[in-house]
């Protein structure tokens, strides 16, 4: 084969091409730190990336919504703590006052305490997280609990006599990424997240509800009636009761979102590694490629000037 | 890379009949070194190169600007619509929440139709450059035709036209890269040209191709004399940009959403479709807490480039019907909302939830513009090997005309002895012959 010097020239020009464009692509990666720029360079490894992204931004806001999920849990426990303290205070009062030995004044000074117990109550009952009112289901822009003629109203109902049907819009759910699958009865079970239980559950419907029981109680120390009196401590342990299942369970909830944060952050971790993987240079692997292309290019810009060597017509004269 | 056609518009010159004789030195012909089947490769192997360099640089600007690495594509606002609205669960009804949920539906529809017309752009600059390739093609052809005059009057003469048929040569080099072509030389000089089975250039006439945009918005290459479509256009730049355009290999192209602008574009329609039909209907069998209604429409529109937020929506933040019973803790049809992200959908070419629609779409197009950019890298190796052989034929190499100069020089010195010897020999005849009665 002919070998001519235009053809030499013409080789080497390409080679040159070739050598910087290798070297600029390692630079490029080395710059940036990243195996690729454009999904196009490597679209399997793009996609797998985005993927895991994906899910990362997706456990990032479960992460978000178990933390407010917490909040509200921790709120709502700080609530029942504060009736169990009420109920323990009002059990005290009526044991201490059902004793015979107590006068008719002391009584209704017993009395007035209880009335104080009875306003905490439905302060508790009312408590409010991030701005909602925990107890009130659905309308968590109106406080739930509110004295009507001596009677507790729930959701504008009085606990006494009204009828308490909770349905599924009563409880506030949220997706902690279990999946969700809304059924025409709400989420399915296991799913959504039951943040918040309806304060008529806490509170008891019917006589014998926290409310009334203290009303009782403190009619019962004013009109100095001994066995009304002993009658209502019975009535309170049940209401304590209720109000300590309450607490364990939203202290079991508690725990289980404390379980899910800390298994989200766990996979955080594990999918930075593997996006790193996936994307970010090896710096030691690129350093050595950096430096080969580097070499590969002097070698050529070396070859290329002494390839320009005399032709025969120099050699001869 | 580019494609080159590098200017090989002189060739090697070889002397036929350089007779040596004693009347002196004859030139019979000088003809040119180069080989027909060579160029006939190199040029296919152009347009080879040319047509898939139009696509690698429309689907690469199309990947730069549409994917955007990992932000502010279609694919992030999505998913930052469907976070807005799980952050609404956790406070459903609060202002700054409904007003967030629809800052991150505007923003995705701005997005939505940012693309779309990016799409249109590309199409527009796409179609404007396909008519400057056409009008380059013609100048080409027609300058083929002025030469095949040219070189058949100055070949009457009978001497060979040897740079005007390197420049011919040159200009089939340079069509080569528009479009792919074969010739046939006539006897008298002149080439025809076809693309395919049709003829651009017969001998001293050329046909005029022109681009012809369509209503449906694709795109015709036409004869201006017919007004009939190439059949048979396989190869360079204007094959490249009718598959940017249509979207489609192989005959007719039509109809193709494998590739091309159609393809990105069925994709983001799609999208945008899906977004808009399955969030309005889940708006509508909610009930909007502020009014105790069904929601209405939250977006408007049928695709990518009409998409809008509803007049109900842009005007009124609580349109958004987060309730099934009304009241304003529900967020039941907030949460089944968010289960749509899950949910998969029927695109028509595939079935996957919105953002698995994106995913599809990004790997289609990466994966369509990475096919691409191999093929053109190996049509260029296959140019650049021809090209290496073409040169080993026609280039001049300085060794061998060196060479050449020194058998000539030695020749002619020995001619010249010849001359001297026969000088002498005339001189003995002349001067020292018939001397002896002097």
């Amino acid at each position: 084969m002919r070998v001519t010097r235009s053809m030499l020239n013409h080789g080497l020009d390409q080679n040159l091409s070739k050598a910087i464009h290798d070297l600029d692509k390692i630079q490029t990666r080395m710059a940036t730190g990243r195996n690729y720029l454009q999904i196009s360079e490597a679209p399997s490894k793009a996609i797998m990336a985005i993927d895991i992204r994906r899910t990362m931004q997706a456990e990032e806001q479960y992460k978000t919504n178990m933390e407010n999920i917490r909040t509200t849990l921790v709120d709502s426990e700080t609530a029942l703590n504060e009736m169990n303290d009420i109920i323990k205070s009002a059990l005290e009062i009526s044991s201490s006052g059902a004793n015979d030995t107590v006068s008719a004044e002391n009584r209704k000074i017993m009395a007035e305490q209880v009335q104080r117990l009875m306003d905490r109550l439905v302060f508790a009952g009312n408590t409010q997280s991030v701005g909602q009112y925990i107890f009130s289901g659905y309308n968590v822009d109106q406080p739930p609990f509110e004295v009507v003629g001596g009677e507790l109203n729930y959701n504008g109902q009085s606990l006494n006599t009204g009828t308490f049907t909770i349905d599924k819009q009563e409880i506030r759910y949220i997706d902690i990424g279990r999946g969700l699958d809304m059924t025409p009865s709400g989420p399915a079970a296991g799913t959504a997240f039951a943040v918040s239980i309806p304060g008529c559950d806490i509170m008891g419907t019917g006589a014998d509800n926290i409310y009334n029981v203290l009303n009782d109680l403190k009619t019962a120390l004013e009109t100095d009636n001994t066995a009304g009196i002993m009658n209502t401590t019975s009535r309170l342990s049940d209401c304590q009761d209720r109000v300590l299942y309450g607490i364990a369970s939203f202290g079991e909830r508690q725990n289980y979102i404390d379980t899910e944060i800390n298994r989200i952050d766990t996979l955080e971790v594990n999918r930075t590694d593997q996006l790193s993987k996936i994307e970010d240079v090896d710096l030691a692997e690129g350093t050595i490629e950096l430096r080969q292309r580097e070499m590969a290019y002097t070698v050529l810009l070396n070859l290329g000037a002494q390839m320009q060597m005399p032709t025969l017509a120099e050699f001869l004269r | 890379m580019e494609a080159v056609v590098v200017p090989t518009n002189h060739s090697r010159y070889a002397m036929v009949k350089n007779a040596l004789s004693q009347q002196g030195v004859t030139v019979g012909e000088v003809q040119r070194v180069r080989d027909g089947y060579l160029d006939i490769q190199y040029r296919d192997a152009t347009s080879n190169v040319c047509h898939h360099d139009v696509n690698v640089k429309a689907l690469g600007m199309l990947e730069k600007s549409l994917l955007e690495g990992d932000n502010a594509g279609i694919h992030q606002t999505i998913g930052n619509f469907f976070d807005s609205l799980q952050n609404l669960t956790l406070g459903a009804g609060a202002n700054d929440k409904l007003l967030l949920v629809r800052q991150e539906a505007s923003d995705m529809v701005a997005v939505f139709r940012r693309d779309a017309k990016l799409l249109d752009d590309m199409t527009e600059s796409q179609f404007s450059q396909m008519k400057l390739r056409c009008e380059e093609v013609n100048t080409l052809s027609e300058n083929i035709a002025q030469l095949n005059k040219d070189i058949k009057e100055f070949e009457k003469i009978g001497m060979a036209a040897n740079d005007l048929r390197d420049k011919r040569d040159y200009m089939l080099d340079q069509l080569s890269t528009y479009v792919n072509i074969q010739h046939v030389e006539n006897a008298d000089g002149t080439i025809d040209v076809n693309i395919g089975s049709e003829s651009l250039v017969a001998g001293e006439t050329n046909r005029t191709i022109e681009t012809v945009e369509n209503a449906d918005g694709s795109a015709s290459l036409t004869w201006q004399d017919t007004s009939a479509e190439l059949t048979d256009i396989s190869g360079g730049y204007l094959m490249g940009h009718l598959e940017v355009l249509n979207g489609g290999r192989g005959a007719g192209f039509q109809g193709g959403t494998a590739e091309g602008i159609p393809a990105q574009r069925i994709r983001l329609d799609a999208i945008a479709k899906a977004v808009i039909d399955n969030l309005n209907a889940l708006n509508q069998a909610g009930i909007c807490p502020s009014t105790g209604a069904a929601g209405g429409d939250l977006f408007s529109g049928t695709n990518a480039s009409d998409i809008s937020l509803s007049a109900n929506w842009s005007n009124d933040i609580t349109a958004l019907a987060t309730s099934q019973g009304g009241a304003v803790g529900d967020n039941l049809n907030l949460l089944k909302m968010i289960e749509f992200r899950g949910t998969d959908v029927n695109f028509g070419y595939y079935t996957g939830t919105l953002e698995e629609g994106c995913t599809d779409w990004m790997t289609s197009l990466g994966s369509s513009l990475n096919s691409s950019a191999q093929r053109q890298e190996s049509a260029s190796a296959m140019q650049g090997a021809v090209d290496f052989q073409r040169q080993s034929v026609s280039s001049v190499s300085l060794d061998e005309e060196m060479v050449n100069i020194i058998k000539y020089q030695q020749a002619y010195t020995a001619v010249s002895r010849v001359i001297t010897t026969m000088d002498e020999m005339l001189d003995v005849l002349v001067n020292r012959t018939g001397l002896a009665g002097r």
